[in-house]
């Protein structure tokens, strides 16, 4: 019979009220974009990565002609060396035809045909054991050969500095997300404290110690944080699968690639929402009773 | 030099006293709308020169007139209020500058029950009246059938799980009255706790009171109700302007054969 009864369920502090409900929709908001926040850094980072290592595994050469050799005689003789060195994968002579085609959209065709076309070498790089730029320069000059190696560098510099941005700023608005879950969930527990300062009264005055107090709150808006922190996270999943699955966001894609594993990255989320909720409920309502702001009798 | 055992420190707490106020005085301030505790213009004190001691397992009653200062009195017992002068010792210790742990250790042993009830409205009667025991950590599996039999005791069982503003004034009364007696107190402290019930119930809560204290319990009882003073022939402090009596037992035994036919005898 008794077990309807409220003590049994542990819950000292009456239920829910307006305040609550617009707090679980705050945290479930706040939840949802550290969520995207998360979802975007990892995707961004896999982005980044995945350039910097196509960028990282191809390397260009340009071959000067010396004597009586033609420039696209010149550039098979570099790409059948090339190839034989130690790390390379392949290596290949640009044909000049193509060699306009990558230029012509800069130039146009107008003075196209009076340029001395580069005689290039595409060389395709072990990804695993990558051939140094220096080997493959003395190889070539083991030969006689003049040539110069554009190894991407610049290219991927700035890549990698704007992986690294990327991931910072990821950083920072989780950061700032916790933050502003702290704050707020330490306003709702002063105004929860002011409001049920009649309930803390009675409380104290029965010998419950602020410490029995403040684990009241601390389950309460732990609670709270929690159901609110896995609706966001469900939230920023569902908009994941929406992205993943519809032809319309390919290109987006391509841009940020998701991957299904990503979602594993939601878990802690909810985690972090609760206990960020259950410290700050701690810590609010015991300053506060300690402080006396209640009132001499709390 | 210094005092060197109890009787010579008029100051020393005594341990075989449950309640000892020395010197207390209770003042307003008169910068603002609280309490102070740290002034000293006699002017501005509602209480002064409270001197007494409530021994271990005595029954006293509080009485004087409205406005007197005896919530007050109870407030500074039940470390709700800080005196403005003087020392409190509670179960031998002082408790002046109890922390806020010891404050809540102390009043474990002490049950209070309130002129306004001060019911948890979100909470039933059963939860209500157990709260003390689910506030020291104890499994409701256990003191479920205790606080049951006490409830019946004070006529609520038919109510147990009515919500506080379902009951009316006399049910209130018992409920705050079984709640502040549920984990059998070291130190009942009651304000007015027969002003919403019937006559008949009021004895019967009284005798409640009485057989706690026979059990060991110390009692104070604050009451404007001179029938129920009579009735129980217990001792009465007074407060008259700021100061505490204690009443003249025999005139008031005298007065109680002059005109007290109608009470009846606890």
């Amino acid at each position: 019979m008794i077990k309807t009864f409220s003590l049994y369920r542990n819950d000292l502090l009456p239920q829910q009220d307006a305040r609550e409900i617009s707090l679980h929709y705050v945290i479930a908001v706040l939840c949802f974009l550290a969520s995207l926040a998360a979802l975007g850094a990892l995707a961004s980072d896999r982005a980044a990565s995945g350039w910097s290592r196509e960028i990282r595994a191809e390397v260009t050469v340009q071959v000067r002609p010396t004597g009586l050799e033609s420039g696209s005689m010149a550039a098979a003789r570099a790409a059948e060396l090339l190839a034989g060195v130690r790390g390379v994968e392949e290596a290949a002579a640009v044909e000049p035809e193509k060699a306009k085609e990558l230029i012509r959209p800069w130039l146009g065709d107008a003075i196209l045909n009076d340029l001395p076309i580069p005689n290039l070498v595409t060389v395709r790089l072990d990804p695993d054991h990558p051939a140094r730029p220096d080997a493959l320069m003395s190889a070539l000059s083991a030969r006689d050969m003049d040539a110069s190696i554009d190894d991407h560098s610049i290219w991927l510099r700035d890549i990698e500095q704007a992986a690294l941005i990327i991931r910072l700023i990821s950083v920072s608005i989780f950061l700032l997300i916790a933050t502003a879950a702290a704050a707020i969930v330490g306003f709702a527990t002063r105004a929860g404290l002011t409001a049920r300062a009649n309930i803390i009264e009675v409380l104290s005055l029965c010998g419950a110690s602020d410490w029995f107090i403040a684990r009241r709150f601390q389950v309460r808006f732990a609670q709270m944080a929690g159901v609110a922190g896995l609706i966001g996270a469900g939230a920023a999943a569902l908009v994941m699968g929406v992205l993943k699955t519809t032809a319309l966001s390919q290109s987006f894609l391509l841009a940020l690639p998701f991957s299904w594993y990503d979602l594993l990255i939601l878990i802690p989320c909810p985690v972090l929402a609760v206990l960020i909720a259950a410290f700050t409920a701690r810590t609010v309502t015991l300053k506060i009773l300690g402080a006396g702001l209640l009132g001499e009798g709390v | 030099m210094p005092p060197q055992t109890p009787e010579d420190d008029i100051f020393a707490p005594d341990d075989r006293q449950v309640v000892s106020f020395r010197g207390v005085g209770l003042g307003y301030d008169v910068h603002g709308p609280h309490l102070h505790t740290t002034g000293h213009d006699p002017d501005a004190y509602i209480l002064r020169d409270l001197d007494f001691d409530l021994p271990a397992g005595s029954f006293h009653f509080l009485t004087g007139p409205s406005g007197a200062g005896k919530t007050s009195l109870l407030r500074m017992i039940f470390l709700a209020q800080r005196p403005s002068a003087g020392e409190i010792s509670l179960f031998g210790e002082r408790i002046n500058y109890a922390d806020r742990a010891q404050v809540a250790q102390l009043r474990r042993r002490i049950g209070i029950v309130f002129q306004d009830f001060r019911l948890l409205d979100h909470l039933n009667v059963f939860d209500n009246a157990a709260l003390p025991l689910f506030v020291r950590g104890e499994d409701p599996r256990r003191f479920e059938a205790d606080v049951t039999e006490l409830l019946t005791w004070v006529g609520l069982k038919a109510r147990l799980q009515a919500m506080p503003e379902t009951l009316s004034g006399g049910e209130k009364q018992r409920l705050a009255i079984a709640r502040a007696v549920v984990n059998r107190p070291t130190l009942i402290l009651a304000d007015e706790p027969t002003g919403n019930i019937d006559y008949a119930m009021g004895l019967r809560i009284m005798r409640l009171f009485i057989e706690l204290n026979r059990l060991g319990a110390t009692v104070l009882i604050a009451t404007h109700d001179e029938g129920l003073i009579r009735a129980s022939g217990m001792p009465v402090l007074e407060l008259k302007e700021g100061r505490l009596h204690r009443r003249d037992l025999t005139a008031d035994l005298e007065d109680r054969l002059r005109g007290g036919q109608n009470d009846q005898n606890l």
